[in-house]
């Protein structure tokens, strides 16, 4: 018993990414990522037009993002629905995946994130120098045509540096919320339930709105990982047609 | 005797910036998040028809702000594990 309460002990006050090795999280999303074949294999194996539940689930999961893109790029956003969708799934299965007891979500580790956040940015490069040309492509980090010559080479500064931040943020984001919401279900295990219960395998009342927090996060999460790779596309794509109704967050 | 004024000195900054760093970064977000879910808000009640809309805007424009607050979050695990614990 004690030994257990030193390695939970050990765990909460260290994080867990330093407990367990990044290969752990690599078979993990592994196990997501075999999910998603599944799922999709299962959902289009026997399509028909009457759809069953699901196939009914991943027509409203693609509708959705069919909507997104369009709203978002325009009508040749129609192209990243693939990766926005199977981002969001993918996400999404990772984060539940820590929800199940023994579990831990592979997007707990800044090893999961980054490969996912490097996999979308040089997506978001191939297809800005793809819509605007190599020439082009430079010339939309300096803002040329749109801000005073001389303020060109300050621009294209503050556009790289800006460039480079986008994916440190998108993983950062998404691994400190399934690391955040890991780590305080473990310090209210060791601090509330371990004194009170003597256990640390009872705690499920103490820990649950933590939990249920979890799984808005996760829904939240996922999404947020999916929009902001349609925005950075819509971003790197804009100067490629020049008529109204772009995205402008930024 | 100086070193260990240092220490404590050290130790105690260290303890402060654990204990404070989080709860000023989450006081200052959850103002500007109350803000922005507030105008969205508002904006849903004065245009129903284009709340699908506002309501996607809001979701990024939290989780840009959310995002600030993990940043501290983070930092506030790599200080934390370099508090000494009790034994030491």
């Amino acid at each position: 018993m004690d030994e257990r309460l030193n390695t939970l002990w050990t765990l909460t006050q260290t994080g867990i990414a330093a407990e367990i090795a990044p290969p752990v999280f690599s078979v993990l999303s592994g196990i997501a990522a075999l999910a998603l074949v599944v799922f999709a294999l299962a959902a289009t194996s026997n399509m028909q037009k009457r759809p069953g539940r699901l196939q009914n689930l991943a027509e409203i999961i693609y509708e959705f993002f069919d909507n997104l893109a369009v709203s978002l790029v325009g009508e040749r956003g129609r192209k990243y629905v693939p990766l926005a969708g199977t981002i969001f799934l993918f996400v999404l299965f990772s984060n539940l995946m820590g929800l199940i007891p023994p579990g831990v979500a592979p997007t707990a580790s800044l090893n999961t994130t980054i490969a996912l956040a490097l996999i979308v940015i040089t997506y978001v490069q191939y297809e800005s120098i793809r819509a605007n040309g190599v020439v082009g492509y430079f010339k939309h980090f300096a803002r040329w045509g749109e801000v005073p010559v001389f303020v060109s080479p300050l621009m294209f500064i503050i556009e790289v540096v800006s460039e480079l931040a986008k994916p440190v943020s998108l993983s950062v984001r998404l691994y400190a919320n399934m690391f955040g919401k890991e780590q305080v279900t473990l310090a209210l295990i060791t601090a509330l339930a371990v004194p009170l219960f003597k256990s640390a395998y009872i705690p499920l009342p103490i820990q649950f709105p933590v939990m249920m927090l979890g799984l808005l996060v996760a829904f939240v999460q996922a999404f947020v990982f999916a929009l902001l790779t349609l925005i950075y596309l819509a971003l790197a794509t804009e100067h490629a047609d020049h008529h109204g109704e772009h995205a402008h967050a930024h | 005797m100086n070193f260990e004024v240092g220490t404590g000195l050290y130790l105690m900054g260290l303890a402060l910036a654990v204990g404070l760093g989080l709860p000023i970064a989450v006081i200052g977000a959850a103002l500007g998040q109350g803000r922005a879910a507030a105008g969205a808000m508002e904006g849903m009640a004065r245009q129903p028809e284009i709340a699908g809309r506002i309501q996607t805007g809001m979701i990024l424009a939290l989780a840009f702000i959310e995002s600030l607050v993990l940043f501290s979050f983070v930092i506030f695990f790599l200080l934390q594990g370099r508090l000494p614990t009790v034994g030491q």
